[in-house]
C-alpha cells in the first residue's frame, strides 16, 4: 500500500490538497480581474474557485504516474483503485469545505469543493479518451476559458458556466457532480492496454 | 530545422490561430477606455499582457516538454543546447509579438488621425514581460513531467497577469508584471518611466536567471549565481517600483501645451489643436456670459476632451471657478464638510449661468431643479448666494445657505 501511494505521488497531492483549502478562505474576497470576451475587463472570477485546479492536476498527474505495464498482470483491478482514489479525495474536501463553510463563514467553500469534483471529473474524462498528458492541460483550461467566454454583462457567469456560480447554484453542482461521476466512469472502464498507435 | 517542420509540429501557430482572433475579438469591444491619445492606446492595449504571456509561457513549456522527452542531448546534437532552445522557441516569441501587436491595432481606431504613434517603450517593456514568460515556461517545462508545466504556466500566467493589479497592498506587485500603466492616460499625462523601468527589470533578472541557469552551467557556483540575479531583479523593481504607490502615470512635458489667446488662454494639447478654433470660440462665450453675471472668470484654460462639444467645453469652463479638491479641513479622517451640499448645487448653477442647457446636464436631478430656481433670482441676488455659498466651500466651519428666500431681498443677510 504504501508503494501504491508513493508511486501515485499521493503525498504531493495530499499537501497540494490542503495547501488549497488553506489557501481558499484566506482568499475567499480575492477576484481575479480576467477579459472577458463579453463582459470587457469588468469580468472577474473570485479567486477561491480557480485555486481547485492545482489538486485537481496535481491527482491526475499522480494517477497516471506508473507506466500501464505495471498494472498489466495486476490481480485487483487498478482501475478501481485509481476511482477509488479519486471518490476519497472528493469526499475529504466536501468534508472539509463543509466545515470550513461553518466554522469560518467562507461562503465560497462548498463551490471550491464542487469544482474540485468538476475538475477532475473533467480531467479524468479527458485522460481516458485522449493520452495522459493532456489531463491537467486541459483542467488548466479550464477556468481560462470560462473566463474568457462565461461571463456576460457586468461580469455575471451565464448559466452554463458552472465553475464561476456561487455556492448555493445547483445547476452548478449538478453540472459538477455528472462530471465527477462520469470521469470516475472513465477512469473505471479504462483499457490497461496501450491505446495509442506507435 | 526546416521552418514548416517548426511551425507544423509545434505549438505556437495552433496557439496563434486561437490567441489572435480572441485578442481581435476581445480588444475591438473594449476600446470604450481610450481616448485619441498614441499614450493612451498603448498603454490600454497592455491589460491582454497577461493573456499574451500565459498563452506563451504554455507554449513555451510544451516545446520544452517536448524536447526534454525527445532526450536530443542524448543523440550526440551537432547544435548547442542554446540553439537548439532558441530555435524552438522562436514561433513562441513570434507569437507573443503577432498578440502583441494585435491587441494594438485593435485599440489604434480612435487614434487613427492623430499626431504621433505608438509608445514603442511601452510596447518593449510589455515584450520584455513576455520573454521573461517563454524563458520560465521553457525552465518550468524541462521540470515538471510531461505536460504539467503547460498546465502550470497557464494558471500561474493567468494568476500572475491579472491578480496584482486587484490588490491593494502590495501597491508595487502591479509595476512588476506590467499592469502599472493599465489606468493610463489622460491628455496630460503619460506612461510613468519608474514602472516601465520596475516591469523591464523584473522581467530581465528573471530572464537573465534562467539563462544562466540552463545554459551558462549547471554546477552549484551557477545555481547561486541565477538566484542572485534573479533575486537581484525582484529588489530593483521593487525599490524603483516602491515609491509610484498606485500610480502608474507621470506628467506630460508641458512644453508641447500650446496656448492661444487671452480672456481665457486656452492651452492644448497636439491632439487638440484640429479643434482650436471650436474650442477657443465657446470657451470665449461661457467667460463673456461669466462676465455679464458678475463673475471672474478663469485665466487660463485647459481641456481633457480631444474632441470638443459645447456643452462640455462650456460647463468645463464655468466650473473650474469652483477648486478641484476639497479644503484641506475636510481631508483629515472624521471630518465634517458642510460645503459639499453647496458644491453640489453651485456646479449645475455655474454650467446655466455659462449657458449650457438644463437638459444637458449631467448632475442629479434635484441639483438641477434647485439651481434653475437660483437662476430665477435677481441677477445681484445671484451673485450674492454665489459669494454666500462659495465661502463654505473653502471653509469648513461655515454652513451653506440654501433657503432661497435668504435671497429674494438684494441686501445681503448676516451670517
Amino acid at each position: 500500500m504504501i508503494w501504491w501511494l508513493r508511486a501515485h505521488a499521493a503525498l504531493t497531492c495530499a499537501v497540494v490538497l490542503g495547501a488549497c483549502m488553506i489557501c481558499a478562505p484566506l482568499l475567499a474576497d480575492s477576484n481575479l480581474p480576467v477579459p472577458s470576451l463579453f463582459s470587457g475587463s469588468s469580468g472577474g472570477i473570485p479567486v477561491p474557485l480557480v485555486l481547485p485546479v492545482f489538486p485537481a492536476c496535481a491527482m491526475l498527474y499522480g494517477l497516471k504516474r506508473t507506466p500501464w505495464e505495471s498494472g498489466a498482470a495486476a490481480v485487483r483491478s487498478v482501475q478501481c483503485w485509481e476511482a477509488g482514489t479519486a471518490v476519497v479525495a472528493g469526499c475529504t474536501v466536501l468534508v472539509v469545505a463543509s466545515v470550513e463553510g461553518i466554522l469560518l463563514d467562507f461562503p465560497l467553500g462548498f463551490a471550491a469543493a464542487r469544482n474540485f469534483l468538476g475538475y477532475l471529473g473533467t480531467g479524468l474524462l479527458v485522460q481516458r479518451f485522449a493520452d495522459a498528458q493532456y489531463g491537467p492541460v486541459t483542467v488548466a483550461a479550464v477556468p481560462i476559458v470560462c473566463g474568457l467566454i462565461g461571463l456576460g454583462p457586468a461580469g455575471r457567469p451565464y448559466p452554463w458556466m458552472w465553475p464561476a456560480h456561487t455556492s448555493g447554484s445547483p445547476l452548478a453542482a449538478a453540472a459538477a457532480g455528472v462530471l465527477f461521476c462520469l470521469g470516475l466512469a472513465a477512469a473505471i472502464t479504462q483499457r490497461s492496454e496501450r491505446r495509442r498507435k506507435g | 530545422m526546416r521552418w514548416k517542420t517548426l511551425l507544423r509540429s509545434g505549438s505556437a501557430l495552433w496557439a496563434t490561430l486561437l490567441l489572435v482572433p480572441a485578442l481581435l475579438f476581445f480588444s475591438s469591444g473594449n476600446t470604450d477606455s481610450t481616448i485619441p491619445y498614441w499614450e493612451s492606446v498603448t498603454a490600454q492595449s497592455t491589460i491582454v499582457l497577461g493573456v499574451v504571456s500565459a498563452v506563451c509561457g504554455a507554449c513555451a513549456a510544451w516545446e520544452s516538454g517536448r524536447l526534454k522527452q525527445a532526450a536530443i542531448s542524448t543523440w550526440a546534437p551537432s547544435r548547442s543546447d542554446l540553439r537548439v532552445a532558441c530555435e524552438h522557441l522562436a514561433p513562441v516569441a513570434l507569437l507573443g509579438v503577432l498578440g502583441i501587436l494585435a491587441a494594438l491595432v485593435a485599440f489604434a481606431g480612435p487614434a487613427r488621425d492623430t499626431p504621433g504613434g505608438p509608445d514603442w517603450t511601452v510596447l518593449a517593456v510589455s515584450y520584455t514581460v513576455v520573454i521573461s514568460h517563454v524563458a520560465v515556461g521553457y525552465l518550468v517545462g524541462r521540470w515538471l513531467p510531461r505536460l504539467l508545466g503547460t498546465a502550470l504556466m497557464l494558471v500561474f500566467g493567468y494568476f500572475w497577469g491579472f491578480w496584482p493589479a486587484a490588490l491593494d497592498r502590495p501597491a508595487w506587485l502591479r509595476h512588476l508584471n506590467g499592469q502599472g500603466i493599465g489606468d493610463c492616460c489622460r491628455l496630460d499625462q503619460e506612461p510613468s518611466l519608474r514602472s516601465l523601468g520596475a516591469t523591464a527589470l523584473f522581467s530581465i533578472g528573471a530572464l537573465a536567471a534562467v539563462w544562466i541557469f540552463l545554459f551558462v552551467g549547471s554546477r552549484r557556483g551557477f545555481w547561486i549565481l541565477s538566484s542572485a540575479v534573479a533575486v537581484t531583479g525582484l529588489v530593483a523593481a521593487v525599490v524603483v517600483a516602491k515609491p509610484l504607490g498606485l500610480d502608474g502615470e507621470q506628467a506630460r512635458d508641458r512644453t508641447a501645451l500650446h496656448c492661444v489667446g487671452n480672456q481665457p488662454q486656452v492651452c492644448l494639447w497636439p491632439e487638440q489643436l484640429d479643434h482650436q478654433a471650436d474650442f477657443v470660440r465657446w470657451s470665449h462665450v461661457a467667460e463673456r456670459r461669466l462676465r455679464t453675471a458678475g463673475l471672474t472668470p478663469p485665466g487660463q484654460m485647459a481641456f481633457s476632451q480631444v474632441v470638443p462639444d459645447r456643452e462640455t467645453v462650456l460647463s468645463v469652463t464655468a466650473t473650474s471657478l469652483l477648486p478641484l479638491d476639497p479644503p484641506a479641513c475636510a481631508l483629515t479622517p472624521g471630518a465634517a464638510y458642510p460645503g459639499d451640499e453647496a458644491v453640489s448645487v453651485i456646479y449645475p448653477w455655474l454650467a446655466m449661468t455659462a449657458g449650457v442647457r438644463p437638459d444637458a446636464l449631467q448632475w442629479p436631478a434635484e441639483h438641477v431643479r434647485y439651481a434653475e430656481k437660483v437662476r430665477e433670482l435677481p441677477r445681484s441676488s445671484q451673485r450674492t448666494w454665489f459669494d454666500r455659498n462659495m465661502r463654505s466651500v473653502r471653509d469648513c466651519s461655515i454652513k451653506p445657505e440654501l433657503t432661497l428666500s435668504a435671497f429674494t431681498r438684494a441686501t445681503e443677510k448676516p451670517t
